[in-house]
């Protein structure tokens, strides 16, 4: 009880963060889907699956979008 | 032990997006997987990263003493940060190679986004022993959400801390 405070304090500050990383990370439709679609697998599978799996998936379209972005650094 | 090591060396591998964006593995794993510390408990770890200099996953540190002592807070430290520092330091030209190909920086965009979707389960976990006491306490969240724009964390955190064991000590 004597540390509620501080319990309420950090669900607004990382609320705060959220929104921030929100804006500049997945400010745009497929980062923003991706983040969405995490946040409902998360439920139901391991949080460190579905980083992972999010991230492959990252790497797989990229792949299959390369022949049309030959020449472009990726950064 | 080596749970706890395993446990952070993973999270420090998945750390994409920042230590923020990290919560939710370390939420997963000392909460649900391992209960090493309750939800109530994680909220007051986060609050003290936050608090402390230096990096959030320093999380690991607190989580790690309260699974295994003292030993446990240092194993927890090195583990959590092993991996990126091996990255950065030790592979340091290698990663600026696969920087300049594309599947790195994508699988940091994807993997980071789905990161920020997984806080949002970490929030509403961090958010339940708050609002088993009162859910308009939520309220105060809010507002601390809206003055984390202007003032620095340590302050609202100092402040609402203190608010709280006021409050505490005047309900009896």
């Amino acid at each position: 009880m004597g540390l509620l405070g501080l319990q309420v304090a950090v669900v607004g500050l990382l609320a705060h963060a959220m929104a921030g990383l929100l804006a500049t990370e997945a400010g745009t439709v497929v980062p923003a889907a991706v983040a969405g679609a995490a946040a409902v697998a998360g439920t139901f599978v391991n949080a460190a699956l579905v980083v992972a799996a999010a991230g492959v998936a990252g790497v797989a379209v990229e792949h299959f979008r390369r022949p049309h972005r030959e020449g472009e650094s990726g950064a | 032990m080596l749970e706890l090591v395993g446990g952070f060396l993973l999270i420090g591998a998945l750390a994409f997006g920042g230590g923020q964006a990290a919560l939710p593995l370390v939420e997963r794993l000392a909460v649900s997987t391992f209960a090493w510390v309750t939800p109530a408990q994680f909220g007051t770890a986060v609050g003290l990263s936050y608090a402390t200099p230096g990096p959030v996953l320093i999380i690991a540190a607190y989580i790690g003493y309260r699974a295994e002592g003292l030993l446990g807070a240092l194993a927890a430290t090195v583990a959590v940060f092993a991996v990126p520092v091996a990255a950065a330091v030790g592979a340091a030209s290698a990663v600026q190679r696969l920087s300049a190909t594309r599947w790195l920086p994508a699988l940091g965009r994807a993997a980071g986004a789905a990161a920020i979707g997984l806080l949002a389960l970490t929030l509403v976990s961090l958010a339940r022993p708050v609002t088993d006491v009162h859910p308009a306490l939520l309220a105060g969240s809010a507002l601390v959400a809206v003055a984390a724009r202007r003032a620095h964390p340590l302050l609202l955190l100092t402040a609402a801390t203190l608010l709280g064991a006021t409050a505490s000590t005047l309900t009896g």
